[in-house]
């Protein structure tokens, strides 16, 4: 069974958010729900300001907090090593979302940034959030796995596309969105980033190109003092542009005061 | 056996052909109707709209409501540590409030389960997935499990009191275990927060010790209220105006004090830290919450009950008790919002996370009071709280 | 389904079409594995992929869309597709959005109140097609009873191929206006176009080699975020900013994008000044002797004489492949000194110095440039000064250069035009009148477009008043500047609007005769300018069509059907859509396309036709053409004259002889002295207005062609770098903030000449203390209920002054004071 990994190359990532779109579409998110968020990171003054991003996917860690504070056992490390949650477990305590470092779970009881409301406006029969006309085939939700249109008062998050990877034949290295082969079983961020900025792949296999990409380019984690382990990695190469904090703590001397 | 027989039977647990009256009746009557306009607000917001009824998100996962719910379960604790304190530590001056603490501990509990039920997403799904997950490296799961232990021994423990049994084995052990549960159940409600490395502002190895003192304090203080309200003449037992007018309130003085203390450690720590996250204790400066905290809740309380003399009065204990309450409500607030102020991961133009509780939220106040105090009221007129240990026993 | 069960009924084909799909029919389906297998799970449905080409920009991406249960489900890039490789931009996947837009159209309809207004309620009514096509003849047909056929007119914006908006010209022809293809263009770049031509002799944007260049100097082209084509602008990036040696970057912009974030060098410059930075440039590049011998020529004696304020004696230096540099150089460059421009740029002399090294050592290079530079009134002479750049360092038809976009060997349509020309037609095109947009008329010699000018001259009555005016893929009343004019002047014109949406124009409308969204069209796209050799995607209908709508090329030959006289015979015989592009096909069976797309079916299937390579290549001062496995055939200087720098000297004119035509028109408008009209030169540019900082309205990879203004998922992602989600900020200052008392997060009211707007700051400290910046998005009023009322438009404020040679909008010109609101 492959361990999937993800690599994002910051040297190549235009900040152009077809990640997030792609995720949200191809998953059935609501507008502001982005398992796939792209950061954006500015300082400095003119003309030396700086401004950087950084694509933010689940990370899918080894080791994941959000895991193991869930007191039912709806979060979970699948077999394939994703993190999933299983939406018929979920009790929506949200502890998870307390717990994950990387602030990537979502809960779609919460007063919609986006008026009006898409849910009045696309309204679901029964237990699901919504009903979007361009909704994941039925057949493909599977909501053990936390795929497809969700039910309410529960938990979602990035689960490196399960229905895609879930299906690819063993003893895949790499799932490469450039080879008509595996491009199918891709996730869908790394499906369509244009400049090539993603790569998956077995972590577990020497020999995969994601590792190869960690060893040459010196792939770096998030927060790796978090003890969490992602296994999402990124290369920096000339362009550090890892966020140096995770959030928004601005200089003493803020030329904005 | 006839209906009357029956009736009959019940009258030896409970005093329905007593009629209500005075304070008891005045509670019943307020709790009643401020409950049912507070329900009935927050209940028709959520089945409108759902949980977006309240101003929580997917940044601010847990608010008000969690807040609510950490002052009914810790105030639950250590009303039921106070009632144990006879048989644990042959404390036997708290004879006269033991009963009605485990009354109001009872309550506390029942009220703060039904907050969690409006919270969580699925309360009815936890009743199955939660028990069987044996989710052992989840606190949430073993607070769940002490929580419910707690629920069965404080029911036990109180119908054990209610029919006269006080000095059985049975009784000593319900007690102990009892006591026992009430100092994990916090403390691992305290874990919940204290273990999450991610959100430094909660990050702490006391946080359990942080969590069981101040329940211990809010406990003292729901006892110091209740009792304020009672009527107080020359026939009150000695032992009992003792209790009511050196011990409680000098009590009260003394977890003022310890609270005070580790709030100051707290506070000091957290400004001092540069490590991200921390930040959230200097925009706690600016929370109106923190100050109703420390000045509402502990600096006058804490002058209020400086003298000796200025304490015994139950006006004085009934105010303070209500401002420390306050106070200690708003202190859960400010604590949950100051692990959560600092975003995770959503990028320079998500700024900190603002929160301020929806009108629903803040109904739940008039909900969860009033039912508390429709409660309280019944079981005064009902339940005889005021009973204690037969003195003929001659142990008091 | 094979091609004889194509019937000529449009109807009958879309139904057809939902039913199996076409794609399904010609084989590329892909059935997703199945799911668990477990009992109870619904029977399979099976997922097919149509071929499309995305409609949210120009760039003509083709797209895999997804369809299971006559349900677009996902739309991702075709992955055998030269310019989407499987790829898209975050707007492409928005595509299933718009075709299930909540508010769009549900069919024909008219409007009952016939008053007009922002605030007025049209009081649509639905009708019939047939009562829609019907009421649009009746006024054609009496127009051309009157032999008023020029006052109607067609506003056209991003409608592509010979099956849609080509279809305009013919309709122009038959019916007998001037005006039948009027289109948007001098509010898009026809200023880069212009300038490109004056120097080169193509009229048309660039065919780019970007992974081959090694250096990329852009003036003010959002390259990672509106440049177009984004999609493959990005796959370029990917690959240039890794591959060995990296490609270096340099970013001329006004303020910092993700563009010039990501580049190497970004230079924060004066808006409207980049010209004077590009002359500087070629300045350095002239005085170290940087340029590209080969291509550019040399002194006899091989020493440069190029020395600051010194002219030169022109025959001195044998010129290759350029015209006119000494004199170029004696007239403009010589004064033009790093120094010189950092006085005009406010960019530091020694950081023009670096940039020019850069440049100017590295091989191959090119400089690109689009609205940042051109949205100015001195537009030609910025844009003229910066391609001067890709003669001097000889990227021109080079590898790593810039070349032009070749054609697609269609297949002729069967139905002459000229043979139904009658005699209203004939009459009509005899009066010789202008058209309605004053192009080519003594006012804009030059001018393409001038959409910005109707309602002004359509309300001043000169050269007429419009009677019947159609729209299609254009909303003026929003994107044109000092837009509120259209309110005015659509009062007394009887207004047809085809958008599927209720826009702002539409809410002006008399009638709307609602168009297809792109998922539900069948169309050719030929390619947007790309990397040069021919390719044509096509349209294949995912899904029979969610309202009832007509596509646009199949509303118009239905009008042409109701026309009296030979128009409607015409008309009769095209038939529909579908006959013209089975016509276009018919080209490919002599020209198979690389991936063996050679007939309709095919075409269908692959979903586009394309041949590599491009045809012509310079190597090192020489040119070549293809000889079938290399650049081997060499093209003499008629060869080239006729293919590549069609100028009158046949070379890359660095003295226009095309521009100084019209040194007179020149000199009145600009006033450059008639002798140097023709140069690449410093005109500083004429800003709009009393105010005191710039007002720039730039657009992000969200909304790059404003497709994205009523997805809410679009706006929930609005970002870099003022778009802070579902709301546009505006960029500012903390210092320009400061001196106007405004805090983080105020509500302003921003200012200029012609009104006023309110926006809410994020104060910027990255942005130029001089420029404000909202980027361009928000604002509408009407467009669907999550478009509708969010923010204000820009538009409303920036007033109407364009470039008098090109005529494109001077945008980004305008000067605005900030006040808190």
């Amino acid at each position: 069974m492959p361990r999937w990994g993800m690599v994002i190359d910051l040297e190549k990532c235009t900040g152009c958010q077809a990640c997030t779109a792609a995720c949200q579409m191809e998953n059935c998110r609501l507008p502001g729900e982005m398992w796939q968020d792209v950061l954006f990171y500015s300082e400095g003054e003119y003309p030396s300001g700086k401004l950087t991003w950084l694509p933010r996917p689940c990370m899918h860690c080894e080791n994941p907090s959000c895991v193991a504070v869930c007191p039912t056992g709806a979060a979970y490390k699948a077999e394939n090593g994703a993190v999933l949650i299983d939406w018929e477990r979920c009790i929506g305590c949200k502890y998870c979302m307390i717990a994950c470092p990387y602030g990537v779970r979502f809960y779609a009881e919460e007063k919609q940034k986006t008026q009006p409301d898409i849910r009045d406006v696309f309204p679901a029969k029964g237990d699901k959030v919504w009903d979007p006309p361009y909704k994941m085939p039925e057949q493909v939700q599977d909501p053990k796995h936390g795929v497809g249109v969700q039910p309410k008062n529960v938990v979602s998050k990035c689960t490196f596309c399960y229905h895609r990877t879930s299906k690819a034949p063993t003893g895949l290295k790499d799932l490469d969105p450039n080879d008509p082969a595996t491009r199918k079983f891709t996730p869908a961020c790394v499906v369509t980033c244009a400049p090539g900025a993603r790569y998956f792949g077995d972590l577990d296999n020497p020999e995969s190109n994601v590792r190869k990409l960690i060893a040459e380019k010196r792939g770096t984690r998030l927060l790796d003092q978090t003890g969490n382990r992602p296994q999402v990695y990124y290369l920096a190469g000339e362009a550090p542009v890892i966020p140096e904090t995770r959030s928004v703590r601005k200089p003493k001397q803020s030329p904005e005061t | 056996m006839t209906s009357a027989t029956y009736s009959d039977a019940l009258a030896r647990y409970a005093d329905f052909r007593k009629t209500p009256a005075g304070m008891d009746l005045a509670l019943m009557v307020v709790g009643a109707l401020t409950g049912a306009v507070g329900l009935a607000y927050v209940f028709y917001n959520l089945m409108e709209q759902g949980h977006a009824a309240f101003n929580t998100s997917s940044d601010m996962a847990w608010g008000a409501p969690i807040a609510f719910y950490l002052f009914f379960l810790l105030t639950s604790s250590g009303l039921s540590i106070v009632a144990s304190l006879d048989s644990v530590f042959g404390l036997h001056v708290f004879y006269p409030v033991a009963k009605r603490a485990v009354f109001l501990s009872l309550i506390c509990l029942i009220a703060g389960f039904s907050i969690l039920a409006l919270e969580i997403g699925r309360p009815f799904r936890m009743l199955w997935s939660l028990p069987f997950s044996f989710q052992v490296r989840s606190p949430m799961w073993w607070m769940g499990v002490l929580y419910s232990i707690d629920l069965v021994l404080l029911f036990v423990k109180f119908y054990l009191i209610h029919v006269g049994d006080w000095h059985s084995r049975l009784s000593h052990f319900v007690a102990k275990l009892s006591f026992v549960v009430c100092i994990l159940a916090p403390g691992t409600l305290g874990l919940v927060f204290g273990m999450m490395a991610m959100r430094p502002a909660w990050y702490s190895n006391i946080m359990p010790m942080y969590f069981i003192l101040t329940g211990f304090a809010t406990a003292v203080s729901f006892l110091l209220f209740f009792t304020s309200l009672l009527p107080r003449d020359k026939t009150t037992a000695p032992n009992v105006d003792h209790l009511y007018h050196e011990i409680l309130p000098r009590l009260f003085f003394v977890v003022l004090l310890a609270v005070m203390g580790m709030r100051a450690g707290q506070v000091i720590t957290g400004l001092w830290s540069n490590y991200e996250g921390m930040e959230a204790n200097w925009l706690e400066l600016s929370s109106p919450f923190f100050w109703i905290e420390i000045i509402a809740g502990l600096l006058i309380p804490t002058a209020l009950m400086v003298s000796d003399r200025i304490r015994r009065a139950p006006m004085i204990q009934f105010v303070a008790a209500s401002l420390f309450n306050i106070g200690i409500f708003c202190a859960r607030l400010e604590f949950l919002i100051i692990g959560q102020k600092v975003p995770l991961f959503k990028g320079y133009w998500a700024g900190y996370v603002e929160y301020w509780p929806s009108m629903t939220e803040w109904m739940l106040i008039p909900a969860g009071c009033g039912v508390f105090l429709l409660l309280y009221g019944a079981g005064n007129w009902l339940l005889r709280l005021s009973e204690t240990e037969f003195v003929e026993n001659g142990r008091s | 389904m094979g091609e004889n069960e194509f019937t000529t009924n449009r109807r009958k084909f879309l139904q057809a079409t939902a039913v199996t799909g076409v794609a399904g029919a010609v084989g590329n389906v892909l059935t997703e594995p199945p799911q668990a297998e477990a009992a109870g799970t619904p029977a399979k449905s099976e997922t097919k992929i149509v071929k499309n080409v995305c409609h949210q920009c120009p760039a003509r991406c083709g797209i895999d869309v997804y369809v299971t249960d006559g349900k677009v489900h996902a739309i991702y890039g075709t992955l055998d597709h030269p310019i989407s490789n499987g790829k898209l931009c975050p707007k492409g996947h928005f595509g299933t959005y718009i075709l299930y837009d909540p508010d769009r159209f549900p069919g024909p309809m008219k409007r009952t109140n016939p008053k007009k207004g922002r605030n007025e309620d049209p009081k649509f009514v639905r009708i019939s097609w047939d009562e829609a096509l019907t009421t649009i003849a009746a006024r054609l047909n009496a127009l051309r009873e009157k032999g008023e056929q020029h006052r109607f007119a067609l506003l056209t914006g991003r409608g592509w191929g010979n099956s849609d908006a080509g279809l305009t010209d013919n309709f122009g022809k038959l019916f007998g206006t001037p005006n039948a293809t009027l289109g948007h263009s001098s509010m898009c770049s026809d200023a880069s176009k212009r300038a490109k031509q004056l120097m080169d002799g193509n009229y048309a944007y660039n065919s780019y080699d970007y992974r081959n260049t090694n250096y990329l100097l852009n003036f003010g082209a959002a390259f990672l975020e509106a440049y177009r084509p984004l999609n493959a602008n990005m796959q370029a990036w990917g690959y240039m900013r890794t591959k060995a040696p990296r490609t270096k970057v340099t970013v001329v912009d006004i303020r910092v994008t993700t563009t010039g974030a990501a580049a190497d060098h970004l230079l924060l410059v004066k808006p409207g000044t980049d010209g004077a930075l590009a002359l500087a440039i070629a300045h350095v590049i002239l005085t170290e002797g940087l340029w590209d011998k080969k291509f550019v020529g040399d002194f006899g004696e091989g020493k440069n004489l190029f020395k600051a304020g010194a002219t030169l004696d022109p025959s001195t230096f044998t010129e290759r492949w350029t015209k006119g540099l000494i004199e170029w150089w004696n007239a403009e460059v010589k004064d033009r000194t790093p120094e010189w421009a950092a006085g005009i740029t406010t960019i530091p002399a020694a950081d023009i110095v670096k940039v020019a090294h850069e440049f100017g050592t590295t091989r191959p290079a090119m400089a690109i440039f689009e609205r940042g530079p051109t949205t100015h009134t001195n537009a030609i002479y910025n844009g003229m000064s910066i391609h001067a750049l890709n003669a001097l360092v000889g990227s021109m038809y080079a590898v790593g250069g810039l070349a032009n976009q070749m054609g697609v060997p269609y297949g002729a349509l069967p139905w002459k035009v000229d043979d139904y020309i009658d005699e209203a037609a004939k009459a009509a095109s005899a009066r010789k009148l202008p058209r309605i947009d004053r192009v080519k008329t003594s006012e804009g010699p030059l001018w393409s477009n001038m959409i910005q000018g109707i309602p002004d001259f359509h309300m001043e009555g000169k050269p007429y008043k419009l009677d019947t005016l159609m729209f299609y893929l254009t909303n003026p009343m929003f994107s044109t500047p000092d837009c509120t004019r259209w309110e005015r002047a659509l009062q007394d014109i009887f207004v047809i609007e085809t958008s599927p949406f209720p826009g702002e124009t539409a809410m002006f409308a008399d009638l709307i005769v609602p168009d297809h969204t792109y998922l539900e069209r069948l169309q050719d796209t030929p390619t947007y300018p790309f990397q040069g050799f021919p390719l044509a995607g096509l349209r294949v209908p995912a899904v029979k069509p969610v309202h009832e709508t007509k596509v646009f090329g199949d509303t118009l030959i239905e009008i042409g059907k109701r026309i009296n006289g030979k128009m409607g015979e015409y008309y009769r015989q095209v038939g529909n859509v579908e006959n013209v592009i089975r016509a276009l096909a018919k080209g490919f069976e002599k020209n198979p396309g690389d991936n063996g797309v050679n007939s309709f079916d095919t075409w269908v299937e692959k979903g586009v036709w394309y041949r590599k390579p491009y045809s012509w290549r310079q190597i090192n001062g020489e040119f070549f053409e293809w000889d079938g496995s290399d650049y081997r055939k060499p093209m003499t200087p008629e060869d080239v004259k006729k293919k590549l720098f069609m100028t009158e000297s046949g070379k890359f004119e660095l003295r226009s002889s095309y521009l100084e035509r019209y040194a007179d028109f020149v000199n009145a408008k600009l006033g450059v002295p008639k002798d140097r009209v023709g140069f690449p030169q410093w005109l500083p540019p004429n800003y709009s207005g009393k105010g005191d900082l710039f007002l720039v309205t730039p657009k992000t990879p969200i909304h790059a062609e404003g497709r994205s203004a009523n997805i809410p998922q679009a706006i929930s992602i609005y970002q870099p770098v003022s778009g802070g989600r579902n709301e546009m900020f505006l960029e500012m200052h903390p210092k320009a903030a400061k001196a106007r008392h405004i805090k983080n997060g105020d509500l302003v009211r921003i200012k200029s000449d012609i009104g006023s707007i309110t926006a809410r700051v994020h104060l910027t400290p990255a942005a130029r203390p001089d420029t404000i910046v909202l980027p361009f998005g928000f604002g509408h009023w009407a467009q669907g209920r999550w478009a509708k009322n969010r923010g204000e438009n820009a538009s409303a404020i920036i007033p109407n002054v364009s470039d008098p040679i090109s005529g494109l909008t001077s945008n980004y010109s305008t000067l605005v004071t900030v006040e808190k609101a």
